[in-house]
C-alpha cells in the first residue's frame, strides 16, 4: 500500500489542499503533482490503456507518462488527456479517469483485452473487409464510438489564452544541475538570460535524489542558486514553461502555464505561447529513463525507477511494505538504496552477472543475473515471478533500463542524433546551428560533477563567443558516483505479453510482427505498429523499440536510427495555439470613416477583407435585402445616392519623376496627364496578365493620388514599392499610403452636381470648369479641406469626394442633410456592385489571376509606343486568339428567369458535359432599372457572337436558364449621363 | 460658402483611460507629416533641415527633437521621415513644406494614424504580448523609433521618454489596435 511518509520531501505541509478524483474527495499538499497526490493516497490504477483497456498506474513523474492522462476539470472546463505527473495540485482540483465505458473499474471494453490475439499491430489493415455493408452500418460506427482518447467537452472553450515575444542573449532550457549552473554562469557573465523549466519546481534531477553539492544539500543548493538569480535583472526565470519547438535563427516555441489562472476562477489567460527570440541557447534538458520488457510490465503500482525515487524523496510517498527493483545500471541501485533507507523490504533483481563490491546487506535480497518473467495483480502488482520460477511479493516495483538524453530540440531542425555505445542511446549530433550548445544529462553525462562542470563551460563558451567575459571557475563538491550500465532490452523468457509502449499498448509481439510483414525501417515501424505516436511521443519506449528491431535485422541500433522528431515537444492545447486571436480578437477590423452613421441608420455590413463596409441600409418596412438594394439603385439613378468609398487603396504619389514612373507602371500612357485631370489606368503583371486597375489623379506637377480597388490596395502598393525601389531606383518617385486618411464619398444621380454645391465653397462644378474625368483640391462646408473628382463607377454624373477621415463620419450626416431635397439616399456595396454591372464594369470576380486586356476587351489601351510592365508578354499569342474568352453581358431569354454567377456556358443543342464548356458567368445581378437578370461572363469568342443564345448551365444548383450574348454596357452604353 | 459645416470625430475620441499606475492616452491635437527626400537632394535636405531644426536629421531607428522641442522627427526609411508637431490647421503638410522649400515632398499623414501615449511601470510586460520587438532599455532605449506589427496592425513605436512610449497604428483598425492594447493590459495584472 502506498501511503504519505510522515516527514520529509519537498510538499508544503502547512498547505494541505483538498481535491476530487473519480468523485473520491482526497487530499495532498502544495507542491504536489495530482500523481503524487494521487499515490499518497493509494491510488494505483487510475487509467485505462488506449488499445485493450488495461488497468494502468502512474509510470513516471514528468511530461514522458504514458499512462498516467486524465480529464482535468468538468462541464465546459474539461480537458481531456491531461497528464497527472504534469498537473500542480490546487485547491478543489477535479480529475476523473478517462477512456472506459461504464466506469474505470469495470470497463466493458476491457474485453478488447481478450480479443488482443485478433488485434495486434496493423489489424484494421487486414479485418473489416467484409461483408462489404458492414462497414458504414457496423463497424465504422463501433470502431469510432471506442476509440479516441478521452472526450472533449463539447463546448467552446471557455479558457483564455495569450501569447507573448521575448528576446534574450541565452536561452537556457532546462533548470536542472547543468542547466541552473549555466544560467547563473550567464547571468554572472552580463548576458541576458531566460531560464525555462517544464517544473513548477526548478532543480530537475535534484529534487529527485539527495546528493549533496559543496556539503549542502541538492535542493537547498538549487535554492540557493534560485536565489540567486533572482536578484539579477538579467535573468528571467520561467518554471512552469515547456520549450516545445526549436526554429530557424535561434527562434524558440514555449507555453508558460500560468498557475494564478484556474477553471473558472479568473479570466487571466491560462497560458501565454510564447517565441523566444534568443542569440544562443543552451540546452540541459537532461535525460528520460527507459523502461524493460518483461511479462505483464503495464501493472499498476510497476514505474521507473528514477519516478520512484522522486515520489519518495520529492513526494515522501512510501510505494508499499515490499518492493523490488529491476535493473541493468547503477541508477537503479540508487532507487534501491532510497527505498532502503525507508522502512521498507527491498529486493533488487539486476540483470548484470556481477555486483562487484557493492553492499548488498541493506537490501532484502539481490539477486544477479535475474530477470522478471511475469507480474501479478490485474489492478495493482501484487507479485513477480522470476525466471527461477521463483515469486516474490511485492507492493510496487521500480524498474530501470538506463537514460535516453532528451535530444528532441537539438533534431527539430533536422541535426540527427548520434547513437553512443557508452551509455547506449542516442546523443545529440555536433552540427547543430544557430548558436546551440548541450550541456548535461543532454550530453550523455550522467554523473552530478560532469553534468555541474559541463552547464558552466558551455555557458563561459556562450559567454565569449558573444564578447562578454567568461566567469572564473566554480568548484563543486559532489560524492562519486557510478553509472554504469549493461544494455539490457526485455526478457525474452517472459510470459504473458512484454510491453514495450504503453500508450498505445506496442507488446515485443508487435514488433516481431512488424518485422515478419518486412515493416523494419523506424519510421514503418512507428507507423504500422503505432509505436511512439500520441501524447508521450514514445520517451520512454523508442530506443527500447529500436534495440530490439536492430537484434531482429541483425543492423547495429546506429544503423537502425530513430524517427524523425519534431515539435511540439510534449503536447500544446490548440488554443494556445490561437491565443487571443478568437472573437473580436480573431482578426482586425477596419471601419470606415462613416461606419458610426450608418450604423445609426441601422445598416447591414458585410466583411470585405479586413473592411466591415455598409452592404444595405434597411428602411422600416423592408422585408428581404432586395427590397433595400433595389431603392437605392433606383433612387440613385433617379435623383442622387450617396455611398462610402473610402476603403479604395489611395497611394500618394510625388516626385519629379512620377509621370514616367506611372507610364511604366500602367499598360497605357501617362506622360502627358494634365493637372487636374484623372485618367483610368490597366495595371498588368509581367506576365501580362491584369493586376489591378484604378485611377490616376494629377493634383499638381509632381502630386498624384492613384486609387485601387479595395481588395489590391496593400497589393498594388507593394509592387508599386518594388518597382520604385528594384527597377527604377534612379526615378524621384516618393509613394505613401493615405487610405486611412481620407474619407471619400461617391456622390452619384442626376442631382449629384446639385447636392454637392450645397457644400462646396464657391466652387464651379459646371460640367464646362469641371467635366468627366477633372479633379482638384477644393473645400467644403466653410473652409475644410477636400478633394474632388469627377469619376464614376454607377454610370451616372457622379463625383468622389474626399475629406480627412476625421470629418468621414460629419461629412456623411452633412450630404445626407445636404440632398434631404433631393430625396439623397444612401447606397450600400449591394447597390454599388448591381450598378457597375448594369454599367459593364468589371471587377475582383473577373480579375481571376488569368485574365488578360484581350479578355475584357481592352488590348488596345495597352500602348505599343512605349514600355511597361508586362507590356511584352502580353503579346504572347495564347493571350491573344481571335476565339479566346471575352467579356460580355448576358440577359435572360425568359426575362421572368434568373441563373447564377459561376454557371457554365454551352452552346444549344451541346450535351452539358465539360468538353463542351465555353466559360463562365463571372457576376450577376437583378436590375431593377432593366427589371431582369443581368450577367457578366466570359465566353469564348464572345465580341462575334452577340444576340446567339446559349446554356447558362449550374449543374451544383440543378439550373439551366437560356441567355442571350449582349454587350456587357446594359446601361447607358453611349455614356452620356455620366458626362452629363 | 457653403451654408453646412462638419465637424472632426477624432479617432478613439474618450478612450482615455488608467490601468493601475500606467495611463493610456489618445492623442488628438498632433499633426503629422510625411517627408520624402527629393533623390538626389540629400545633402541640400539635410543642411537645410539642420538650419531650420537645430538637429541633423534622424539615423535609421531612431527619433530627434528639434531644438525647440516643438517637432519630433522619426526615421521611417533610406528617403522618409514623419515629422509630429502641434496641429494648427488641415494643411500641416504647407507648413512643413515652407520651412523646408523644395528639397522634398511632403503628405499628411495625420488622420491616417491614430495615436496612443502609454506611460507607466508595467508597459514592458503590456507590449511583450503583442510586440515582437525587444524593448528592453538597452536594446531600445529612448531616443529609439520602429516599425513593427503588433496583432497583425501596422504599427509605429517611438520610445520617446523615461515614463512611456507613443504609439501609432492605422486609423481604421484603431479600435481593434486600442482593444489589442487594453486585453495586453488585462491579462498582465489586476486591472
Amino acid at each position: 500500500m502506498f501511503s504519505r511518509l510522515p516527514s520529509g520531501g519537498l510538499i508544503d505541509r502547512e498547505h494541505p489542499i483538498e481535491f476530487t478524483f473519480n468523485g473520491k474527495k482526497l487530499h495532498g499538499y502544495k507542491g504536489d503533482t495530482l500523481a503524487s497526490g494521487l499515490l499518497a493516497n493509494n491510488q494505483l490504477f487510475i487509467a485505462r490503456s488506449f488499445k485493450y483497456h488495461r488497468p494502468r498506474g502512474v509510470f513516471s513523474a514528468g511530461s514522458e507518462e504514458p499512462n498516467g492522462m486524465v480529464q482535468l476539470g468538468h462541464g465546459k472546463f474539461a480537458e481531456p488527456n491531461t497528464k497527472a505527473t504534469n498537473i500542480e495540485l490546487y485547491d478543489n482540483l477535479f480529475a476523473k479517469s478517462q477512456n472506459y465505458k461504464l466506469s474505470l473499474q469495470y470497463d466493458l471494453l476491457g474485453i478488447n483485452d481478450l480479443l488482443s490475439p485478433f488485434l495486434s499491430a496493423g489489424f484494421y489493415y487486414k479485418t473489416f473487409m467484409w461483408p462489404k455493408l458492414f462497414w458504414e452500418k457496423l463497424y465504422e460506427p463501433v470502431i469510432r464510438s471506442s476509440a479516441g482518447l478521452g472526450k472533449l467537452s463539447g463546448y467552446p472553450d471557455p479558457d483564455t489564452y495569450d501569447k507573448g515575444f521575448l528576446h534574450c542573449d541565452i536561452l537556457v532550457v532546462g533548470a536542472g544541475p547543468s542547466g541552473l549552473v549555466a544560467a547563473l554562469t550567464a547571468g554572472q557573465g552580463g548576458a541576458r538570460v531566460i531560464l525555462a523549466d517544464e517544473d513548477f519546481r526548478p532543480g530537475g534531477r535534484l529534487n529527485a535524489d539527495r546528493e549533496e553539492i559543496n556539503d549542502c544539500a541538492g535542493t537547498e543548493w538549487v535554492d540557493q542558486i534560485l536565489a540567486e538569480l533572482e536578484t539579477m535583472d538579467n535573468v528571467r526565470l520561467m518554471p512552469r514553461t515547456v520549450v516545445f519547438g526549436n526554429y530557424d535563427h535561434g527562434i524558440f516555441g514555449a507555453l508558460e502555464q500560468r498557475p494564478e489562472a484556474r477553471p473558472g476562477i479568473n479570466k487571466k489567460p491560462k497560458s501565454v505561447l510564447w517565441r523566444i527570440y534568443s542569440k544562443r541557447s543552451i540546452i540541459c534538458t537532461g535525460a528520460t529513463e527507459r523502461s524493460i520488457g518483461f511479462g505483464n510490465n503495464d501493472r499498476p503500482g510497476i514505474m521507473l525507477a528514477g519516478a520512484m525515487r522522486g515520489y519518495v524523496n520529492r513526494f515522501a510517498i512510501k510505494p508499499g511494505e515490499n518492493t523490488a527493483v529491476f535493473t541493468n545500471n547503477d541508477s537503479g541501485l540508487k532507487t534501491a538504496n532510497t527505498l532502503a533507507e525507508l522502512d521498507v523490504a527491498v529486493t533488487v533483481i539486476d540483470t548484470r552477472e556481477d555486483k562487484g563490491k557493492l553492499n548488498t546487506s541493506k537490501y532484502q535480497e539481490f539477486i544477479t543475473g535475474g530477470k522478471i518473467v511475469d507480474v501479478k495483480g490485474k489492478k495493482a502488482i501484487t507479485s513477480l515471478s522470476l525466471g527461477d520460477g521463483r515469486s516474490i511479493k511485492v507492493d510496487s516495483l521500480a524498474v530501470a533500463g538506463g537514460w535516453n538524453p532528451n535530444v528532441h530540440l537539438t533534431c527539430h531542425k533536422r541535426t540527427k542524433p548520434v547513437w553512443d555505445e557508452n551509455i547506449f542511446a542516442f546523443i545529440p549530433g555536433d552540427n547543430l546551428t544557430d548558436g546551440m550548445r548541450v550541456a548535461g544529462s543532454v550530453t550523455g553525462l550522467f554523473d552530478l560533477t560532469s553534468t555541474l562542470n559541463d552547464g558552466f563551460e558551455k555557458a563561459n563558451d556562450t559567454l565569449e563567443e558573444l564578447g562578454h567575459k567568461p566567469c572564473p571557475k566554480i568548484a563543486f563538491k559532489t560524492p562519486e558516483e557510478s553509472t554504469e550500465l549493461t544494455p539490457f532490452w526485455y526478457v525474452k523468457e517472459a510470459k504473458g505479453r512484454c510491453w514495450i509502449d504503453l500508450q498505445n499498448d506496442v507488446t515485443t509481439k508487435d514488433i516481431s510482427q512488424a518485422y515478419d510483414e518486412g515493416f523494419r525501417d523506424v519510421e514503418h515501424l512507428k507507423r504500422y505498429t503505432t509505436l511512439g505516436m500520441a501524447t508521450d511521443q514514445g520517451r520512454t519506449s523508442n530506443v527500447t523499440a529500436l534495440a530490439i528491431m536492430s537484434e531482429y535485422t541483425g543492423k547495429p541500433i546506429s544503423e537502425t536510427g530513430t524517427t524523425i522528431f519534431r515539435p511540439p515537444y510534449t503536447p500544446i492545447p490548440i488554443g494556445a495555439f490561437a491565443g487571443r486571436s478568437r472573437g473580436k480578437h480573431f482578426r482586425p477590423t477596419r471601419l470606415t470613416p462613416s461606419h458610426h452613421w450608418a450604423q445609426k441608420q441601422g445598416a447591414a455590413f458585410v466583411e470585405t477583407g479586413n473592411w466591415l463596409r455598409a452592404q444595405w441600409f434597411p428602411l422600416k418596412g423592408e422585408k428581404h435585402w432586395r427590397e433595400s438594394v433595389d431603392r437605392e439603385v433606383l433612387a440613385t439613378r433617379k435623383s442622387v445616392g450617396v455611398c462610402d468609398v473610402s476603403t479604395l487603396g489611395k497611394i500618394d504619389c510625388q516626385g519629379k519623376d512620377v509621370a514616367e514612373f506611372l507610364n511604366r507602371i500602367y499598360a497605357n500612357p501617362f506622360l502627358k496627364l494634365p493637372v487636374g485631370k484623372v485618367r483610368y489606368g490597366l495595371m498588368m503583371r509581367e506576365d501580362g496578365i491584369v493586376y489591378d486597375d484604378g485611377t490616376v489623379a494629377r493634383l499638381d506637377e509632381t502630386h498624384y493620388v492613384i486609387t485601387t480597388t479595395t481588395a489590391n490596395a496593400v497589393l498594388v502598393f507593394r509592387q508599386l514599392e518594388f518597382a520604385r525601389q528594384c527597377l527604377w531606383p534612379n526615378l524621384d518617385v516618393h509613394l505613401i499610403s493615405t487610405t486611412d486618411g481620407w474619407a471619400q464619398f461617391s456622390v452619384a444621380g442626376p442631382n449629384s452636381r446639385a447636392l454637392l454645391n450645397k457644400i462646396t465653397d464657391d466652387f464651379d462644378l459646371s460640367n464646362e470648369a469641371f467635366p468627366f474625368m477633372a479633379c482638384a483640391n477644393i473645400t467644403v462646408c466653410g473652409g475644410r479641406r477636400a478633394r474632388l473628382f469627377r469619376i464614376s463607377f454607377s454610370g451616372e454624373l457622379a463625383y468622389e469626394i474626399a475629406v480627412p477621415s476625421r470629418y468621414g463620419n460629419s461629412m456623411m450626416e452633412t450630404l445626407m442633410k445636404a440632398g434631404e431635397e433631393f430625396n439623397a439616399t444612401p447606397y450600400g456595396t449591394e447597390a454599388l456592385g448591381v450598378m457597375r454591372i448594369e454599367k459593364g464594369h468589371f471587377a475582383g470576380n473577373e480579375l481571376t489571376g488569368q485574365t488578360t486586356a484581350f479578355n475584357l476587351g481592352l488590348e488596345r489601351m495597352i500602348s505599343k509606343k512605349k514600355d511597361s510592365i508586362g507590356n511584352k508578354l502580353s503579346e504572347r499569342p495564347g493571350l491573344n486568339q481571335s476565339d479566346g474568352f471575352r467579356l460580355v453581358g448576358f440577359l435572360p431569354v425568359n426575362k421572368e428567369k434568373s441563373f447564377n454567377a459561376g454557371s457554365h456556358f454551352i452552346s444549344k443543342g451541346k450535351d452539358k458535359i465539360m468538353a463542351n464548356d465555353e466559360g463562365w458567368m463571372t457576376s450577376v445581378a437583378y436590375s431593377p432599372t432593366l427589371k431582369h437578370t443581368i450577367g457578366l461572363g466570359f465566353i469564348k469568342n464572345g465580341l462575334d457572337r452577340m444576340g446567339e443564345k446559349v446554356h447558362a448551365v449550374d449543374p451544383l444548383r440543378g439550373k439551366n436558364t437560356e441567355v442571350e450574348i449582349c454587350s456587357p454596357h446594359f446601361y447607358d452604353p453611349e455614356g452620356s449621363r455620366q458626362r452629363g | 460658402m457653403a451654408e453646412f459645416k462638419i465637424e472632426p470625430f477624432p479617432f478613439l475620441w474618450g478612450k482615455e483611460r488608467y490601468f493601475g499606475d500606467n495611463y493610456l492616452e489618445i492623442i488628438s491635437d498632433q499633426s503629422i507629416v510625411s517627408m520624402a527626400i527629393t533623390r538626389g537632394d540629400e545633402e541640400k535636405f539635410s543642411t537645410q533641415f539642420t538650419n531650420i531644426f537645430g538637429n541633423p536629421p534622424p539615423k535609421p531607428g531612431k527619433f530627434v527633437n528639434s531644438i525647440d522641442n516643438d517637432y519630433k522627427f522619426l526615421w521611417m526609411s533610406p528617403d522618409q521621415i514623419f515629422a509630429l508637431f502641434k496641429r494648427e490647421n488641415l494643411y500641416p503638410e504647407t507648413k512643413i513644406q515652407k520651412l523646408m522649400g523644395d528639397s522634398g515632398f511632403y503628405t499628411d499623414q495625420t488622420d491616417n494614424w491614430c495615436q496612443i501615449k502609454l506611460t507607466g511601470p508595467h508597459l514592458i510586460q503590456v507590449f511583450e504580448r503583442i510586440c515582437p520587438l525587444d524593448l528592453n532599455r538597452q536594446k531600445f532605449p529612448v531616443g529609439n523609433c520602429a516599425r513593427t506589427i503588433m496583432e497583425h496592425l501596422s504599427t509605429i513605436i517611438v520610445h520617446d521618454s523615461e515614463e512611456g512610449f507613443l504609439v501609432l497604428s492605422p486609423s481604421s483598425s484603431s479600435e481593434s489596435f486600442l482593444e489589442a492594447i487594453e486585453q495586453s493590459f488585462i491579462n498582465t495584472g489586476d486591472y
